[in-house]
């Protein structure tokens, strides 16, 4: 994070369960191996009665947080108070707050309320920190590098379009970010397959529909790559059949913040660092059902991609003059896992009716999401390509 | 089938269509189907007749009356 970026009240929180092997672990880093921290039968005659962490274990979490996060890279943690206030053990997940408190422009250095909390949320360790954030310049020889050698976000990575798309960018050479909601198998899998073409790949899990997931989403991109050229939202979810009569507003809702909530987050997150770069590329699959005749019984689904649809024109005009697209992608019904509980004779059916008579398969996506996100494509945004055979002409 | 619409027996592939089968046009088309309700002592519904739109979903329609 650049100091630039830090505001009074900015929070960062990580939870760490304490183990028994992180004790052991820090009995032979240190060689502190007092038996009040190694040995139950002493812990029992003294009033703790268990064996206590050591301070300094739950107290080193402090360092995970300023390093990582508030900052993160580029801090140089330079001063810290700190006041043990009552015992860690086994078993106890601790929350490590930062909070920051003070600014001094001049020097580049920030104060920190750095706070311990235990599952019960007693604070445990009390203290403040002193950080200088360190400038990471990049050199502009390593930025025109940097931007020869693409990056991409794929959120819904181990979807059918989304795992086809990686592999497609990653084919043109696109070091990835891969990111998956539930599958973490399948996005191992495809991370291995991606690096095969020499590319780097990263896994992250997040709940796209919850800011500070989203937010450490970010993070984590951020701290793998410095530049990223494009962020593509391909995540999908199951989209039950339901009737109107038996419609509720928590099932539109629920389509609403998978679709919309998630790119808002999503955008505005990324937004500074593509202003940065002078360079952005967003790509959001949308639905052809939302420009023809929609089916029965799926209204939730229709009304937020058509809502996602005035959503990604909207932010194509705002962020336009900062050289950043948007555009969307329409398949019809695309042969992927998503609608495997199709009737085979509807698939049939739609595959005849479609002029090239076939469905859409994830390569013909991703295919069209490359061309998007690639300098090819600098002058198309606001725009919805209609990948769908002709099924639908407009 | 190949009968109903006058054409060799190499031409109903599973893609078969009116796209590649000249004489495949509505009217033999409800010849077809008499020829497969007589066959099969089956009956179509009007809806069903529209779907029938290559060889596959051909089959598969029978398929589904026969089960």
């Amino acid at each position: 994070m650049n100091f630039s970026e830090i505001h009074i009240g900015q929070k960062a929180e990580i939870q760490h369960t304490i183990t028994q092997k992180d004790i052991e672990k820090f009995v032979d880093l240190t060689g502190d191996d007092n038996r009040l921290h190694v040995d139950n039968e002493f812990a029992k005659n003294t009033s703790f009665k268990k064996p206590v962490a050591h301070g300094m274990l739950g107290a080193s979490f402090i360092s995970t947080i300023i390093g990582t996060k508030l900052p993160g890279d580029g801090a140089l943690w330079f001063s810290q108070n700190i006041e043990f206030l009552l015992p860690v053990r086994i078993g106890d997940i601790i929350t490590v707050e930062a909070e920051v408190i003070k600014i001094l422009k001049r020097q580049n250095i920030i104060e920190l309320r750095t706070d311990v909390f235990n599952q019960h949320r007693q604070k445990v360790i009390a203290g403040t920190a002193k950080v200088k954030i360190v400038e990471h310049k990049i050199p502009e020889k390593e930025v025109e590098k940097q931007r020869k050698q693409k990056t991409a976000l794929i959120i819904g990575a181990s979807g059918g379009i989304g795992s086809a798309t990686a592999k497609k960018l990653a084919q043109k050479g696109y070091n990835l970010a891969l990111h998956y909601f539930s599958n973490k198998s399948k996005v191992d899998e495809i991370k291995k397959e991606v690096e095969k073409n020499g590319v780097r790949a990263f896994v992250f899990h997040a709940d796209i529909t919850k800011l500070e997931n989203v937010i450490e989403l970010i993070e984590n991109v951020n701290r793998a790559f410095d530049y990223l050229s494009a962020l593509i939202i391909a995540a999908t979810s199951a989209v039950p059949n339901i009737i109107f009569d038996k419609l509720e507003w928590e099932d539109i809702q629920n389509h609403i913040d998978i679709n919309i909530k998630s790119a808002f987050y999503l955008a505005k997150g990324l937004k500074e660092k593509f202003i940065k770069q002078e360079f952005g590329r967003i790509v959001i699959l949308t639905s052809q059902y939302t420009e023809s005749t929609p089916p029965d019984n799926m209204l939730h689904y229709v009304t937020a991609k058509s809502a996602l649809n005035g959503f990604a024109k909207s932010l194509a005009t705002e962020l336009a003059s900062k050289k950043i697209t948007v555009n969307l992608v329409s398949p019809s019904m695309t042969d992927t896992e998503l609608i495997a509980d199709v009737p085979e004779k509807n698939k049939l059916i739609l595959a005849a009716q479609t002029p090239l008579k076939r469905l859409a398969t994830p390569e013909d996506v991703a295919d069209t999401i490359a061309f998007l996100v690639s300098d090819e494509a600098g002058f198309l945004t606001g725009q919805t390509i209609r990948v769908n055979g002709g099924i639908n002409m407009l | 089938m190949a009968a109903v619409f006058e054409t060799e027996i190499s031409n109903i592939t599973d893609d078969a269509s009116p796209d590649t089968i000249e004489n495949w046009d509505s009217l033999r088309l409800i010849n077809l189907v008499a020829a497969l309700e007589d066959e099969f002592n089956i009956e179509f519904e009007e809806e069903e007749i529209v779907e029938m739109l290559n060889f596959k979903l051909v089959a598969l329609l029978v398929a589904e009356k026969i089960k």
